[in-house]
């Protein structure tokens, strides 16, 4: 029996999907089988990230009415073995797919599959309700923005209130300079307000709008730190302890090059 | 309405008192006192009146006002008696002079309604409450608390609260980190002043000279 986990955010534009990319293809990589579903009916975007925008011929809406098996409408990611995905809907809304039905596509996913990941999309709305609707557990993505902050603090409060309690926060391009500056929400602003578990922080990263663009996720590229924070954050999901490295680094890095710099004054 | 025509829940530590400014007709008052319980939806749900000050109603008008307040707004009626507001407040211990002067302090040794909630009150959540409220938690910017009595919080204050909904301006509120985004006591508004850091010590803000203070209480 698999878990289903959903991935939200509130606010839009925060790295919602490119999370679920990368977690999944994360979660194939250790060899588990993973399918992820774009829940953002209407406004698609997980196929395009994915780079399998292309071989859409069923989606979401077409499963949950009975209209094609899901086996059917999964699309395989060729490049990860394990992964698959089932698209939203391009031509419909958020209303074309019901609670009761969420639950019972995810239900079915989990028993062949070992992590149903849902891709939420913006807002409180319908769309929120059915996405969390078959969710065991939730992975709540913000960046260090007073308005990003805001909006998971409320999803984090409709979650509880949805009993799925103990949600995981992911903290999405973060700027060590910039933090160190004072001029970017550090890590204790955040826990201060939403007070929860921290699953993983990802640090702003060129490479990520580079594979987002080639439909490439970034967590194969090795030599990228979004890649290793993401690959980090799919081991802790599977339950492995692992230190928050990626911070460590740059902090060190970022200490040498200060100490060269006042040594040399 | 003319302007010298005032209607009003006052609350007080032992429930609401209605108070009434320039009306004469018991018609009238009966209105108004509907008027205003539809308007507050389900705020005073539960609450009790205990008293009512510029009108004496006779009997007769005591028992169709309890009958309309009780049956058709689900309050319950203690007293149509008339209080008047010095007769309200004389109740109260007297205040000895010392420093700090917290007149709302008193109230703590009155037993009053109080909800406890425990746990992070989150943006979006809303809580009211006719007596005080007391969180075991953080109030996250976003959270809305209104109480008919004091607020304390046992964690950060950081949205809005209301205390002494809609016209008690005995009520205080107090945290252990004070940094509403908004703060409300009785009928006055403020925002703190914008400080570059938040404090240290818990505090407490109540009202003096018609103006919200906020000062330590440790």
């Amino acid at each position: 029996m698999g878990e289903v986990i959903v991935i939200t955010s509130g606010k839009g534009g925060v790295g919602k999907t490119t999370t679920t990319a990368n977690l999944g293809a994360g979660l194939a990589l250790e060899g588990k089988k993973v399918v992820v579903i774009d829940a953002d009916i209407g406004l698609r975007n997980l196929d395009v990230v994915l780079g399998l925008e292309n071989r859409i011929v069923y989606d979401i809406v077409d499963v949950v009415s009975k209209q094609c098996e899901p086996k059917k409408a999964l699309i395989k990611d060729r490049r990860f073995d394990g992964l698959f995905l089932l698209p939203a809907a391009q031509t419909r809304d958020k209303d074309a797919v019901s609670e009761a039905q969420m639950v019972e596509l995810c239900t079915t996913l989990k028993e062949e599959y070992d992590f149903v990941l849902v891709d939420c999309p913006a807002g409180i709305e319908q769309g929120f309700k059915n996405a969390i609707a078959g969710a065991d557990r939730a992975i709540v993505v913000t960046t260090p923005e007073i308005s990003a902050v805001r909006d998971a603090d409320r999803i984090i409060g409709l979650l509880e209130a949805n009993d799925l309690s103990d949600p995981e926060l992911i903290v999405n391009r973060i700027r060590i300079d910039m933090v160190k500056r004072g001029d970017m929400m550090s890590m204790d602003d955040m826990t201060d307000i939403l007070n929860i578990d921290i699953i993983g922080i990802v640090p702003d990263d060129e490479q990520i709008v580079i594979s987002t663009n080639r439909g490439e996720p970034a967590v194969r590229v090795e030599e990228s730190m979004s890649g290793k924070a993401y690959r980090n954050i799919t081991k802790r999901v599977i339950g492995e302890t692992i230190p928050f490295l990626e911070l460590d680094i740059q902090e060190g890095f970022m200490n040498k090059v200060m100490k060269m710099f006042s040594f040399k004054r | 309405m003319v302007a010298n025509k005032k209607l009003d829940f006052k609350g007080t530590k032992d429930g609401f008192v209605i108070y009434v400014v320039g009306y004469g007709l018991f018609e009238d008052i009966v209105e108004q006192i509907k008027m205003k319980l539809d308007n507050a939806d389900s705020f005073f749900k539960s609450a009790e009146i205990v008293g009512v000050d510029g009108f004496n109603f006779n009997i007769r008008e005591k028992k169709i006002l309890k009958h309309v307040i009780e049956k058709q707004y689900g309050l319950s009626v203690v007293s149509l008696e008339t209080v008047s507001k010095t007769a309200v407040s004389s109740t109260m211990e007297p205040v000895k002079p010392r420093r700090p002067v917290v007149p709302a302090a008193r109230k703590l040794s009155k037993n009053e309604d109080t909800k406890f909630i425990k746990g992070t009150i989150r943006s979006g959540r809303r809580e009211e409450h006719s007596g005080n409220i007391v969180v075991l938690g953080d109030v996250n910017p976003g959270a809305e608390l209104i109480a008919g009595g004091n607020i304390v919080v046992m964690g950060s204050l950081r949205g809005v609260a209301h205390a002494g909904y809609p016209k008690n301006s005995e009520a205080f509120v107090a945290s252990f980190v004070f940094n509403p985004v908004q703060l409300r006591i009785g009928e006055i508004i403020t925002r703190p002043p914008e400080e570059e850091d938040t404090p240290e010590n818990p505090e407490i803000a109540y009202i003096k000279n018609g103006m919200i203070v906020i000062e330590p209480y440790l």
